[in-house]
């Protein structure tokens, strides 16, 4: 399974305060909290863990459509990191391993499982409005477009869809043959957006 | 105690900057999701617990936050924490 996060860092200074009293014992394990502690800039690492938190969440979620808000289940550890990227194991119910993009201007997870290869691409695209539906409109288009450019299928026959829990799917509609759908995850926050495309993929059932 | 109303309408105050969706804060009933339909960060769940906590003097463990994802099921955790006090 896939998901994906992406954290607006301009936009996170703004919304949330991270220093605030109990915000760190809400959201993280002793064992994170221990890293962002000794870390060079605990900024960034709350960010990236919570973003590793969040694409693992949805990877998670797709499957036993279970909402709930318990950050401190979700348990990260690191494998790599540098000032530039990331990447670590994420627990919650099952095991993913994550890849991280760091940027001044943002931080960018795919949670995926153990065994993908090769990882899953995530694609980030910077927006001018802040506004949500115009995102999620623009963000779907880029979707399509982008499928479009790296596999043989034509854009027409391409739509991004909703699975009956409500997960976004790419669904590929040919008349000659079985309609078939690709997991994917749509995230947003502030001036970014990003997705990520499964590798896997299923066929409709009618 | 604070009635249901009250209870929704302080709520209500307390949630208001973390709001992404104003449209839908103006129609809120206890069915409103804070993620799905205001379109709250979900970082910012955690400064709605945080902000509770202060407001009615409780504790949210994380066990009731958890479950603190609608108006009605907050409401139903202070309601909760307020009479164990």
């Amino acid at each position: 399974m896939i998901g994906n996060d992406i954290v607006d860092r301009a936009q996170a200074k703004r919304e949330s305060n991270w220093q605030r009293k109990g915000f760190l014992d809400k959201l993280f394990t002793p064992s994170e909290q221990q890293l962002i502690q000794r870390a060079r800039d605990p900024e960034c690492l709350v960010w990236t863990l919570w973003s590793m938190k969040e694409s693992a969440y949805k990877a998670t979620t797709r499957k036993t459509e279970k909402r709930v808000f318990n950050p401190t289940k979700i348990s990260c550890t690191l494998e790599m990191w540098s000032d530039e990227a990331v990447d670590g194991f994420v627990v919650y119910e099952e095991e993913y391993r994550t890849r991280s993009l760091i940027t001044p201007d943002y931080i960018a997870s795919v949670a995926f499982s153990v065994h993908t290869l090769p990882i899953p691409n995530q694609v980030i695209i910077p927006f001018e409005r802040i506004d949500y539906h115009h995102q999620s409109t623009q963000l779907r288009t880029s979707v399509l477009e982008h499928y479009a450019t790296v596999s043989p299928v034509s854009e027409k026959k391409l739509q991004v869809c909703s699975d009956k829990n409500g997960s976004p799917i790419l669904v590929i509609k040919d008349p000659l043959q079985e309609t078939v759908c690709i997991p994917i995850s749509i995230s947003h926050h502030g001036h970014y957006g990003a997705f990520s495309i499964a590798h896997s993929v299923f066929m409709l059932p009618d | 105690m604070q009635t249901k109303e009250e209870l929704i309408t302080t709520l209500k105050t307390i949630v208001k900057p973390y709001v992404q969706d104003e449209q839908a804060f103006e129609h809120v009933t206890e069915e409103t999701d804070f993620i799905r339909d205001l379109k709250i960060n979900s970082a910012n769940l955690v400064d709605i617990a945080l902000d509770v906590e202060e407001a009615y003097d409780i504790e949210i463990d994380n066990e009731s936050m958890e479950k603190m994802l609608t108006v009605g099921a907050a409401i139903e955790i202070i309601q909760e924490k307020l009479a164990a006090k």
